[in-house]
């Protein structure tokens, strides 16, 4: 019974396989958890659970055009949220959606469950840190890759639960954002030699969702800045 | 894909070695559905077979196999302990947990940890018979390769999904 049990651990382990394997001239986009990287969202009763939180990574070019997305997270890029009040969240990310600027049938720039984000740039919500690669075309040589983050109900004190729309910290609600997004942005030049490119917290989105601007005024956030730790794009 | 086909050959092995002790070894075989309480939600099927040896009057160990559909086709391999809670009647009750790992066999995904607590009820057709239907909670994680592709860049990333479902199953026992 004992080399049953010792055969079948060596098979558990011996079956999982590295899916993404990175090769000379590949780019890794490394998003590492901070210490709040878990956010305790309120269920019922009292109890909590603990969720991550949702990301955008994309592309734009030097002058600040969008190219494309590379990674979304499942939810917001499917609406497909648990538990929101019918709130279709337009303050998780405004300014991916925003940069992407695709206007949905409800006036909002947020993917709906009829037409979601493609398929192949979603993922089930990261509960820890997490790479996606890249391999660049010969178009692309000069880019900027943005990441923005955001936990729900990540009240503090400038950005209350209590806060009425149309106040400058009103962040849709009592299942809306609090603490609004944060964007980080790397600077990326494949033919500089570099190897290592470090993203910079370069803002935070609007609160409510209303627009695609970037605020660089973060005297009010607290947690929001403790989602990631670093977020770095290495090139192979 | 050597491997679990050599683990589930073994513990077959190991069951028929013990079925010479007649009356206390048991197969187990059902169908399950399950409704998706997590995002992304995906709706499971499953077959099992199962092999039970009765250590006492209440309580069963084993081990199974079967087959799994999520978003990929897994093969769950897992322990098995049943343990009847009530005397025996019309419909006897019972609890079971099944843990142990849902393997897949692509070069673009990973299998994962799968466990089903569940309490169930089983009613004898014969002496050798018996219906069951139970209710469990399971968990089935696993990783899949994620790649989206333009003008630009390829792009490629590792999706972890961390699937629960409440499970409903169909199932026959053979004493």
């Amino acid at each position: 019974m004992m080399t049953f049990i010792i055969l079948s651990f060596m098979g558990f382990f011996s079956c999982q396989d590295n899916l993404v394997d990175y090769e000379s001239g590949d780019v890794k986009v490394c998003i590492q958890q901070g210490d709040e990287w878990l956010h305790d969202f309120p269920l019922f009763l009292g109890l909590k659970k603990k969720n991550p939180p949702q990301i955008a990574v994309w592309i734009e070019d030097t002058d600040g055009n969008y190219i494309s997305t590379v990674y979304a997270t499942y939810k917001i890029a499917t609406e497909s949220w648990q538990m929101n009040g019918g709130n279709r969240r337009k303050e998780a990310l405004p300014c991916w959606c925003y940069s992407r600027g695709v206007r949905y049938s409800d006036g909002l720039y947020l993917p709906t469950k009829d037409q979601p984000l493609t398929d192949g740039m979603t993922g089930a919500t990261p509960h820890g840190s997490f790479n996606v690669k890249l391999t660049p075309t010969d178009k692309l040589k000069k880019f900027v890759v943005k990441v923005e983050i955001n936990h729900s109900t990540d009240f503090n004190d400038s950005y209350p639960k209590s806060a009425k729309e149309g106040d400058a910290n009103y962040s849709g609600g009592k299942d809306g954002s609090g603490q609004p997004a944060v964007v980080y942005a790397a600077d990326v030049d494949l033919t500089s030699g570099k190897k290592s490119f470090e993203a910079k917290l370069i803002g935070h989105s609007s609160p409510d969702g209303t627009s695609g601007k970037l605020f660089t005024d973060m005297s009010g956030l607290t947690t929001a800045l403790n989602i990631v730790k670093h977020i770095t794009v290495n090139i192979q | 894909m050597r491997k679990p086909i050599l683990i589930i050959l073994l513990f077959f092995t190991l069951l028929s070695a013990n079925a010479q002790q007649k009356g206390r070894i048991a197969f187990a075989s059902d169908v399950c559905l399950g409704k998706s309480v997590s995002v992304p939600s995906c709706t499971p099927f499953e077959w099992h077979a199962t092999g039970l040896y009765q250590i006492s009057n209440r309580l069963s160990v084993g081990a199974g196999t079967g087959v799994a559909f999520y978003e990929k086709t897994l093969l769950p391999l897992y322990a098995d302990v049943r343990y009847i809670i009530s005397k025996p009647h019309f419909f006897t009750s019972y609890v079971e947990c099944q843990a142990g790992y849902g393997f897949e066999f692509s070069n673009k995904a990973n299998g994962g940890v799968y466990i089903n607590p569940s309490i169930g009820v089983q009613h004898a057709l014969n002496d050798r018979l018996a219906l069951t239907f139970s209710l469990g909670y399971e968990i089935q994680n696993l990783e899949r390769l994620r790649t989206y592709e333009n003008e630009y860049y390829k792009a490629e990333f590792a999706e972890k999904l961390n699937h629960s479902s409440i499970s409903f199953r169909i199932g026959l026992v053979f004493n």
